[in-house]
């Protein structure tokens, strides 16, 4: 069976009906790049997505007995992979420069220095303009230009009204085109 | 934001290792399995080496426990199983016992075919 046409109720009425392991199978298999896709957008570097993805992963199995079915398995486990990614980053803050706001640099670096992308200078000036956004609208502009996901998904996701995201939205793409506006005269 | 789609074209500059996805969901469930998630591991998983044997030493097991706990020796049965332990680890209760067999006495049948 195709993992894409396995359905979300599917997986969790086996889940429900005591064959835990194959119902968790099914659903790592069914979202595991779109969730790693999510945390790798936020983080650049594949190593720590993916000791990331590993413990969101580890939390979706440990709660997935308290999820309800009245919200979208899919957004559910966004969320959890949304808040597992900015831990990280919370982390590498308080870590790396004690509580500041300054993690633009450390996620430059980590471009600069990541083997696995494989962008042209057109990709990558792109990638350095998202970086200079806040974590917040980092995640929006992400989710919103890359993974074409709905503002009402959107909100479910980060629990923030459409309208925020909307503005949210709005801010990020103008402060992308300043900085790329910048880099163009530049050059 | 026209501008941005048709230089940028919404590209993803990024790779993963080869084979990556085919190994993930094998590592996370070692992971949950690490992290004492409650994944259970099933009695029989580290029995699948000594499938033929197990098969038998399983049926005569549980003909020799219905007999025992239809005679109401149910203590005796406690301490006997003691010594029944396939590995130093593993400890099964009564019930986890007569589960295993029940579900063993149907994959005999398919050892019995030749069919692992």
């Amino acid at each position: 069976m195709y993992m894409e046409e396995v359905a979300d109720e599917y997986i969790i009425g086996l889940f429900h009906g005591q064959k835990q392991e194959e119902a968790f199978r099914l659903l790592v298999r069914k979202y595991q790049e779109r969730l790693y896709w999510h945390v790798r957008k936020m983080l650049i570097s594949h190593e720590d997505t993916d000791d990331v993805l590993q413990n969101v992963f580890v939390k979706i199995w440990q709660n997935m007995r308290e999820f309800r079915s009245d919200s979208k398995l899919y957004t559910w486990m966004y969320r959890i992979a949304t808040n597992e990614a900015l831990n990280f980053l919370n982390e590498k803050r308080r870590k790396v420069y004690g509580n500041t706001d300054e993690i633009s640099d450390f996620l430059e670096n980590t471009l600069e220095d990541e083997p696995s992308f494989s962008g042209d200078d057109i990709q990558r000036e792109l990638q350095r303009a998202i970086l200079q956004l806040s974590d917040r609208q980092r995640l929006v502009f992400n989710m919103k230009y890359f993974d074409d996901m709905s503002y009402e998904d959107m909100a479910q996701v980060l629990e923030v009204a459409v309208g925020t995201l909307k503005a949210t939205y709005h801010n990020a793409v103008k402060k992308i085109e300043a900085s790329l506006k910048i880099v163009d005269i530049l050059n | 934001m026209e501008n941005m789609e048709d230089r940028y074209k919404k590209k993803n500059p990024f790779t993963v290792p080869e084979r990556y996805f085919d190994e993930l969901p094998d590592r996370i469930i070692a992971r949950v399995q690490m992290t004492g998630g409650g994944m259970k591991r099933k009695p029989v998983r580290f029995l699948r080496a000594w499938r033929g044997a197990v098969a038998v030493v399983a049926v005569s097991l549980g003909i020799w426990l219905s007999y025992m706990m239809a005679s109401h020796n149910l203590d005796r049965i406690e301490k006997s199983e003691e010594e029944y332990v396939f590995d130093s680890q593993f400890n099964p209760t009564n019930e986890e016992i007569i589960e295993y067999l029940t579900s063993e006495l149907d994959s005999y049948e398919w050892v019995i075919a030749g069919i692992y």
